[in-house]
């Protein structure tokens, strides 16, 4: 039987070597899994596509969507907009929703959680909240706010928010009782504990909420241009449906989801900006 | 209870449940019965199921409800399944689920060349497509004047005939869809936002528009004086066809006859609209007595005879863009309506071409009808 390289004869300088190596073998091995999974899906795609079990009416196959998307980029036909026109139109909806999502939904939920006074006035308002599907305010928005970029910007918010106020709330109420009890000895008030206990304490759990509520958002964006809309996205998937055209609708689709992974992949970065401290 | 008592009982109970049985079957068989139908048609000998898919709140698809209602269908030993829809492209998505469907000309178009459906006839013709703007704006005033179109904003479903009407309306003063701006919703949440004082000008129909009346919008133009026709159709799926022809041929001498029974007197009118506001009230769609009334009255679904040339008598046009061609008169109105939509880079050429190459209007089931009322003598307009 062959036995595992002995480490035990290795300086230290080589063990943080070797550790190092394996990590990139590792991250090698992840990415490369990651690019054949993603390959794997586009070729099953082309494959699905090319045999004709689904007409090509109803399943443009992978490259067709990308020889599309070259054309979409100056052609404006069926919709009306070109892509970049609707991506712009898309992201504005999607990232005023999502950031006031976070503004207001984070502050409130480490408040919450923190607060007990604050928490029973705010959680039954909440909780009955909570359950309503976005989708159901837009009879209420188009009265209220009307149909333009706030009232689509409000009911992502309503999608996004949810998230980051319970993972915010959660977050701050699994801080350690052991690092608040050392500040209450320190003499910290309860404020400063709340700032620099409770919070940084609950980043984990509110960056995870960011990114359930970015998914929301992004989720929600064709519901918030069904509201009314001339451009965006949503409303170019709305518009391939109304001419049957297949293709636009999954080109729509796509792009959403590349713009999804993108700012997913951004999350990312910044967490670990922010969060490095917590990981090392 | 001595035994003979006993078996006595038993014997009487069994024969009143034979008794029973049989006579809900023979009530439950129209075609047993032997009896009169009222438009003379002949019954099925067996029950046959009809899947409709029917579009909730216009009266493109009531006189389906209606001949339901009425007991036509139930005579003729069929039975309606109902898949409800409030919008053309889902209920051509959703074609599986139907055998025989009706919808406006966006659906008939999005149907034809996306699933290949086949439009077997014209079921209405929609003329209460409305523009509305509001009491004291300067196009109430003054339609007229191009000035007070630029610019304006306009709510309605963008790729369908509600878009098609302001484009004949902006015509009129020299003007096109560049000139102001239209913001796509559907026709309810469209009226929803103009009653929250969003957009200038709101372009509906159907039991919408008359909504918009009754709200005391201004109605300054529609599909009667802007001279826009909008034909509503009647489609089945190819299976249906291959499968239930003779199915959808009496379904199709139903409706049109039901069209005729709705016009006949102001009783049945009367009774029509009764039924298109219980059928709104079935889907949860806003309507009032007066609206329905209106509705019906302005419901233009062709008679049998009517119908039946509308699908197979081709003419010749002497000018305009089919000139020479022999177009029926179903042919000519979709295409119409089409080329608008290619003007507007909504479709192309070459999915005109794969409707007229696929014969996707097809005279098939209306030939049939023919045959069928000449064979057994309908009393046909």
């Amino acid at each position: 039987m062959t036995q595992p390289p002995s480490t035990a004869r290795l300086s230290e300088a080589e063990r943080v070597a070797l550790v190092k190596r394996q990590k990139k073998r590792d991250k090698r091995t992840a990415t490369a899994l990651s690019v054949l999974g993603i390959l794997g899906f586009l070729l099953l795609w082309q494959a699905i596509a090319a045999s004709g079990l689904l007409s090509e009416r109803f399943l443009a196959s992978p490259l067709e969507i990308v020889g599309l998307f070259f054309v979409k980029l100056v052609d404006p036909s069926p919709d009306g907009a070109v892509l970049g026109v609707n991506i712009l139109s898309s992201l504005t909806v999607a990232l005023t929703g999502f950031g006031l999502a976070i503004v207001i939904g984070i502050p409130l939920g480490l408040l919450m959680g923190w607060y007990r006074a604050f928490d029973s006035f705010m959680r039954p308002v909440f909780e009955i909240i909570r359950p309503i599907p976005p989708v159901s305010w837009i009879p209420l928005t188009i009265v209220w706010l009307g149909i333009d970029l706030k009232a689509k910007a409000f009911i992502v918010f309503f999608a996004a928010f949810v998230p980051c106020l319970i993972n915010a709330y959660t977050g701050i109420r699994q801080t350690n009782p052991v690092l608040i009890n050392v500040a209450k000895t320190c003499g910290a008030s309860n404020f400063t504990i709340f700032w620099k206990v409770g919070c940084p304490s609950a980043m984990t759990m509110v960056f995870a909420g960011i990114r359930v509520a970015l998914g929301n958002s992004w989720a929600t964006l064709v519901a918030a241009e069904m509201l009314a809309a001339d451009s965006g996205l949503g409303y170019m998937i709305i518009m391939g449906r109304q001419f049957a055209r297949a293709d636009i609708v999954i080109l729509g689709i796509a792009v959403i989801g590349v713009i999804g992974t993108l700012f997913v992949a951004l999350l990312n970065v910044v967490e670990n900006r922010v969060l490095g401290w917590k990981k090392q | 209870m001595t035994r003979t008592h006993r078996f006595l009982t038993m014997v009487l109970c069994g024969m009143l449940t034979l008794t029973w049985a049989c006579a809900g079957a023979f009530a439950a068989d129209p075609a047993a019965e032997g009896a009169k139908t009222t438009f003379g048609l002949k019954p099925f000998a067996k029950k046959q199921v009809l899947r409709v898919g029917f579009f909730a709140g216009s009266p493109l698809s009531i006189p389906f409800y209606i001949a339901d209602k009425e007991g036509f269908f139930k005579e003729l030993n069929i039975e309606l399944k109902y898949e409800t829809f409030t919008n053309g492209p889902a209920m051509m998505e959703a074609n599986a689920n139907w055998d025989i469907a009706g919808c406006g000309l966006g659906g008939l178009l999005a149907g034809m060349v996306g699933y290949d459906i086949r439009v077997i006839g014209i079921s209405d013709y929609e003329k209460n497509l409305a523009l509305f703007v509001r009491p004291g704006s300067p196009l109430s005033k003054d339609m007229k004047n191009p000035d007070n179109w630029k610019g304006t904003t306009w709510l309605y479903p963008l790729g369908t005939t509600a878009q098609a009407t302001l484009v004949a309306a902006l015509k009129n003063v020299g003007l096109g869809l560049k000139d102001v701006k239209s913001i796509n919703m559907d026709v309810a949440s469209a009226l929803t936002g103009f009653m929250g004082k969003q957009g200038d000008g709101l372009a509906v129909w159907n039991a919408i528009a008359f909504t918009a009346d009754d709200k005391g919008f201004v109605r300054i133009a529609d599909g009667r004086n802007l001279d826009v026709v909008a034909p509503c159709g009647t489609l089945a799926t190819q299976t249906s066809l291959k499968e239930k022809k003779e199915l959808l041929t009496t379904a199709y001498l139903v409706f049109h006859l039901t069209c005729q029974w709705i016009k006949a007197n102001d009783a049945n009118l009367k009774k029509a609209a009764q039924h298109f506001l219980e059928s709104c009230q079935d889907e949860g769609i806003a309507c009032t007595p007066s609206i329905a009334q209106r509705v019906m009255e302005w419901f233009a679904g062709p008679p049998l005879k009517k119908s039946i040339d509308i699908m197979t008598v081709a003419t010749t046009d002497e000018s305009g863009p089919y000139k020479g061609v022999p177009l029926t008169q179903a042919e000519r109105e979709i295409f119409a309506g089409m080329d608008f939509f290619i003007s507007q880079n909504k479709y192309s050429g070459e999915d005109k071409e794969k409707i007229i190459k696929n014969h996707l209007i097809d005279p098939a089931i209306a030939e049939a009808a023919k045959q069928v009322m000449q064979a057994q003598g309908l009393a046909a307009q």
